[in-house]
């Protein structure tokens, strides 16, 4: 075995470790800090729970429609923002500061509009979602090679061939990892808004956890969702990387967090 | 340019306060942009008002000096150390990319239901983009620089304060920038989930109490210090730069 795996084994195992010392150890309340052991033993009775498949669902269905909104709304808008070199400059600014708001806060303005139900959630998930795929789409349109579009065009391609043969080939990818983007952030922005007001939901249901300071399974709970959304991402970003040879660049990736 | 922007923005706003005004839109859930705009006026020469703004950037700005302070060090290790690097960079970088705000139910439960639990939060999200920066800011220092170092014969010292912090620095900067806008963004989220401490809190109450005014004053005056204070974080970082 090589060393970086030596020492990441490592580290898991100290970590985990330290939590079950500590834990076992007296020194912190068993409310605070369950042992390591009891949380993943609860993972079962959180999966097995009869609330559990309506919860994932709805928290899915918030995440899915929200992004499918925000694509629907982003990706026109950014397109509209990188057709002119004048928009773009106008427009870039004003959607990169309004961007790194954070936009949890529109959520009680979306709840007066949408109610306390699934809704207000799709929505707060599909206005976070928006940013990051109209950002990337405006930039992947503006940074499309103008020597394709005249070698296309002197070749006699016509309007709607030249959308096909050389804008979308040439932005998927960017726009694709913005859709990446706004499905993590979205994620974040939904189960969030459970946490604040809703009955159903993975976020909803950490927080109905933490007020019967049932610990554990608020742990264990917290460690699915955790697990579930670092396995949706890398997922995408393995498809994405298949399907367009693109790779996001992380430094273009600091758009919007919740 | 300035002048469009703001163009558009005023002839959104208007078309806003006409809808309103012919009932096109529900004036229950929207108020006038009028009298939103002039209840943002009222509220900046509020101190109460302005106590909640000084809450709100205080844990900003301990959140935000605790992740420079961690971030930096950390990343230094990465890079110090090879085998350290190559170990632990892929995973700070999954962690960044992960839903780490979810997770603050468990810092509640540690830390209590307090500003304390925000900073940290906040600190922990922002901790990794500042890991991520410094440690590639320093691997981008080429040899060739600190190899000149080394046959002068500079110390350990002078050779890091001389050569590699001047050459590192502007890339460590747009790390501390993403950071600080990551913390600005957590402390208001969790503000406003939490309703404790400053601005988010203001934004939950007005909510809570249907003061649609209030409400879009206080979001409106969110968006504005965002804005101003990421706008001062550029220049400051041109500033340095030159």
């Amino acid at each position: 075995m090589n060393r970086v795996w030596t020492l990441r084994i490592g580290a898991a195992v100290v970590f985990l470790g330290l939590w079950e010392g500590l834990a076992r150890s007296g020194l912190v309340l068993d409310t605070v800090l369950p042992p390591a052991t009891e949380v993943f033993g609860r993972i079962q009775d959180v999966v097995t729970q009869s609330d559990f498949g309506q919860d994932v669902y709805a928290s899915l269905y918030e995440v899915v429609i929200g992004v499918a909104i925000g694509a629907l709304v982003g990706m026109p808008f950014g397109a509209f923002m990188g057709s002119s070199r004048y928009l773009y400059r106008l427009l870039d600014p004003l959607v990169y500061y309004v961007g790194a708001v954070p936009k949890i806060v529109l959520f009680p303005i979306l709840i007066l509009f949408l109610g306390t139900g699934v809704e207000s959630k799709v929505g707060i998930a599909a206005i976070s979602a928006a940013f990051p795929i109209a950002i990337n789409t405006a930039l992947a349109v503006q940074e499309v090679n103008p020597m394709h579009v005249k070698a296309a065009k002197s070749l006699g391609a016509s309007r709607s061939q030249l959308y096909r043969f050389v804008y979308t080939p040439a932005i998927l990818g960017p726009v694709l990892a913005g859709a990446r983007l706004g499905l993590g952030v979205a994620i974040t922005a939904a189960l969030l808004g459970e946490t604040k007001v809703a009955n159903v939901g993975l976020g909803f249901r950490a927080i109905e956890y933490y007020s019967r300071l049932q610990i554990a399974e608020m742990y264990a709970l917290l460690l699915i969702v955790f697990v579930g959304a670092a396995l949706i991402n890398l997922g995408l970003s393995g498809l994405i990387r298949r399907a367009t040879h693109y790779q996001q660049q992380r430094v273009g990736a600091a758009a919007s967090v919740a | 340019m300035w002048i469009v922007r703001i163009a558009v923005i005023v002839v959104f706003l208007v078309l806003v306060e006409i809808a309103v005004r012919t009932e096109l839109i529900n004036p229950f859930f929207v108020p006038r942009p009028s009298e939103a705009v002039a209840r943002m006026g009222t509220r900046l020469t509020d101190g109460e008002f302005l106590g909640l703004v000084a809450v709100t950037l205080g844990e900003t700005f301990a959140g935000f000096a605790l992740a420079a302070v961690v971030g930096m060090v950390v990343g230094f290790l990465l890079w110090r150390s090879r085998s350290l690097g190559d170990a632990f960079e892929p995973l700070v970088a999954a962690l960044f990319s992960s839903p780490i705000v979810l997770l603050y139910p468990i810092f509640l439960v540690i830390l209590g239901r307090n500003s304390t639990a925000i900073v940290a939060l906040a600190a922990v999200f922002a901790v990794l983009p500042t890991i991520l920066f410094t440690k590639q800011a320093l691997s981008a220092v080429s040899r060739t620089m600190l190899n000149v170092g080394r046959s002068l014969n500079l110390s350990a010292w002078s050779n890091f304060r001389h050569i590699l912090l001047p050459a590192a620095a502007p890339t460590i900067f747009t790390g501390l920038r993403i950071a600080l806008t990551y913390v600005l963004i957590v402390v208001v989220a969790m503000e406003y989930i939490l309703q404790i401490g400053g601005l988010g809190r203001f934004v939950s109450e007005s909510s809570l109490l249907f003061r649609a005014t209030d409400l879009y004053a206080s979001v409106g005056l969110i968006v504005i210090i965002s804005a101003a204070f990421i706008w001062a974080i550029n220049r400051l970082e041109k500033l340095v730069q030159r």
